[in-house]
């Protein structure tokens, strides 16, 4: 079953044309990268396939379901989304804020209890776990929101039918935990979830994504795998970056670097 | 590491080690120092009472024969007027809570959304253009007049909230930040109207308006305790059952919607009940400073913002520094009584000054 299917999508939400006509299909255990200059729509595009702003044209399917037609709390057990910017300033801890993924389950304090020490692991976050979440580094909250949308999807066993919706996930990271971080994203998917990410860093996407979407003014440029969709037509056009797509040296998979 | 570090990470530690234990534990002992407080308010006053007497006038009470002096004493005047406090000051103390968390913001009061304000104005308004109209056609006095100034207040209040939301609301939702911004706006008016009355007052209205104003449980009866009673209950009912709504809303309005909450309707759900709750407070005892900005502030840092915690501590504290409030505001100077929005204002003015001087340790920024 397809996860998430995109028709002939547009939005216009407060009148201006945020996206238009962006079609792809979201298969269960793939992650799509979604790339594009700033303001390009990418975070729109994110906002749009959790309900934030509404649809104008086109079809937007979650598991075969018009997306309007879900039920706020089931849509919130299948889908979780982590935003670029975290606004919160009280000072909850870090465990709490990672339970905050749990609240539209009703699986009990056992088995949250269960996800919390699982997820406190997979984000490298249980030294954390007592301090005040107002108290930490950017990388640290970042990490700890990362736990906290991964909680929310977080089950025993198969994750077929979740979908992640990640915006920048690792602006914040050093580069062990860009890579723990990344390698958490894959094992999550191998799991059977779907997963939508904005990342900046081309070389990461080529390496995480199965499919790429490269946006331009709000409309798709280029959909297909990494290495169909990085070509120097791409940095050319969109990006207007003067770049190297080269090959990496010990994966299967094209590697960019600035000229 | 030197040996205050290590006992500042303890604490840290600890804070956070402990806290689902803290905060059972703050609710017990407030449970615990509740009684104690009405106890303090039964036996002080303009005549101060031994526990024996005040448990010997409480029995009467209940038996139905106050005829003592200690009876009459506790029974007629102090039990009403302690309940009243009590259940004053709880809803008080959690409709700040929950404007809080509502706002995410810790330093946001009830009164931000106008519904102190436009209490005050209606509150004017009966007094000083409804009460002489209806005295001279249908002879109203004393009593009833109180009655309608609450009523008066009540109406101000839910008008100038309502008033509010709908400035904030549009077809994209409420606005929570326009809230603030139209509650102040709000509240000028309403300030402006008020003085306009009072500028067309007489000297007796004058006075009137200013004690009320100034907030005060001289008027608790019976009666009023009922209805405050009644409307304590239902919010307190109300409330918590958005502690989970309210936890979610801390990490930002969308992400609560993300994570399966009715933002929307939680909003207005949560509006409302805070305009009934201190609307009615507000009619009943006058405006009393303070109570809802500082009493959950102080909870929150005790046990943190968790609001299934966070909402009862609230209420408890709120009733418990009501009592004690109006305590000193009845023996400070006694015979005469102060009104107690001036010891409340007193009490908490310089509490809440340190609370922003020290606001670092506590984890809380912005």
């Amino acid at each position: 079953m397809t996860i998430l299917s995109l028709e002939h999508v547009a939005t216009s939400p407060w009148g201006v044309r945020l996206l238009d006509n962006i079609s792809f299909n979201l298969e269960p255990g793939n992650i799509l990268g979604v790339i594009g200059p700033n303001g390009a729509g990418k975070t729109s595009l994110l906002n749009l396939i959790a309900g934030d702003i509404s649809l104008e044209r086109g079809q937007l399917r979650l598991r075969d379901k018009p997306l309007a037609r879900w039920r706020r709390r089931d849509l919130a057990r299948h889908m979780a989304y982590l935003p670029q910017l975290s606004l919160l300033n009280f000072p909850y801890t870090v465990e709490e804020v990672i339970l905050l993924g749990r609240s539209p389950h009703d699986t009990g304090t056992d088995i949250d209890r269960a996800i919390l020490e699982e997820v406190l692991a997979v984000a490298d976050v249980a030294h954390l776990a007592e301090r005040l979440y107002t108290r930490l580094s950017g990388g640290e909250k970042q990490r700890v929101q990362l736990a906290r949308v991964f909680t929310q999807i977080w089950q025993r066993g198969s994750l077929q039918g979740k979908l992640l919706l990640l915006d920048e996930p690792t602006a914040a990271l050093d580069i062990s935990h860009q890579q723990s971080t990344g390698a958490a994203i894959r094992d999550l998917a191998d799991r059977g979830c779907a997963v939508v990410i904005v990342i900046h860093d081309f070389n990461a996407i080529a390496k995480l994504a199965d499919q790429v979407i490269a946006l331009n003014d709000g409309r798709q440029f280029a959909y297909g795998t990494p290495r169909e969709v990085f070509t120097e037509r791409l940095f050319e056009q969109v990006f207007a970056a003067d770049v190297v797509i080269g090959e990496h040296p010990y994966r299967d998979q094209p590697m960019i670097i600035a000229r | 590491m030197s040996a205050l570090r290590r006992a500042r990470a303890w604490t840290i530690r600890n804070i956070a080690l402990t806290r689902r234990g803290r905060a059972k534990g703050l609710i017990v002992a407030l449970s615990g120092l509740l009684p104690l407080a009405m106890l303090l308010g039964l036996s002080n006053g303009a005549i101060a009472l031994a526990l024996t007497d005040v448990f010997d006038g409480l029995s009467h009470t209940l038996a139905g024969d106050a005829h003592s002096q200690s009876a009459v004493i506790v029974g007629h005047i102090r039990l009403p007027r302690v309940l009243l406090a009590a259940v004053m000051g709880a809803t008080l103390g959690m409709s700040g809570a929950a404007t809080q968390g509502l706002f995410r913001n810790p330093l946001a009061d009830p009164s931000l959304i106008g519904v102190t304000a436009g209490a005050s104005l209606g509150a004017a308004l009966v007094i000083v253009l409804g009460e002489a109209f209806l005295r001279n056609s249908v002879g109203l006095q004393g009593y009833a007049g109180l009655t309608l100034v609450s009523a008066g207040a009540f109406v101000g209040g839910v008008i100038s909230v309502l008033f509010v939301y709908r400035l904030a609301s549009s077809r994209g939702g409420t606005s929570v930040a326009t809230m603030l911004l139209a509650g102040i706006a709000i509240t000028a008016l309403a300030g402006a109207l008020g003085s306009l009355l009072e500028f067309f007052a007489d000297n007796q209205m004058l006075r009137r308006i200013s004690l009320w104003k100034m907030g005060g449980l001289d008027g608790a009866n019976y009666p009023r305790l009922w209805v405050a009673s009644i409307v304590t209950c239902v919010v307190m009912i109300a409330l918590p059952r958005y502690a989970t709504a309210l936890n979610a809303l801390l990490l930002g309005e969308s992400e609560a919607r993300h994570l399966g909450i009715d933002v929307d309707r939680v909003k207005m759900a949560l509006i409302i009940w805070v305009a009934i709750g201190v609307g009615t407070s507000v009619a009943m005892v006058g405006t009393i400073a303070f109570v809802g900005l500082v009493v959950p502030h102080m909870v929150r840092m005790l046990i943190g913002p968790n609001h299934h915690y966070l909402l009862p501590a609230s209420a408890l504290a709120g009733a418990i520094l009501l009592l004690v409030a109006d305590t000193v505001s009845r023996t400070a100077i006694a015979p005469t009584e102060l009104p107690v929005g001036i010891i409340t204002a007193i009490i908490g003015v310089p509490f809440f000054i340190s609370l922003l001087r020290n606001r670092h340790h506590y984890g809380m920024q912005g």
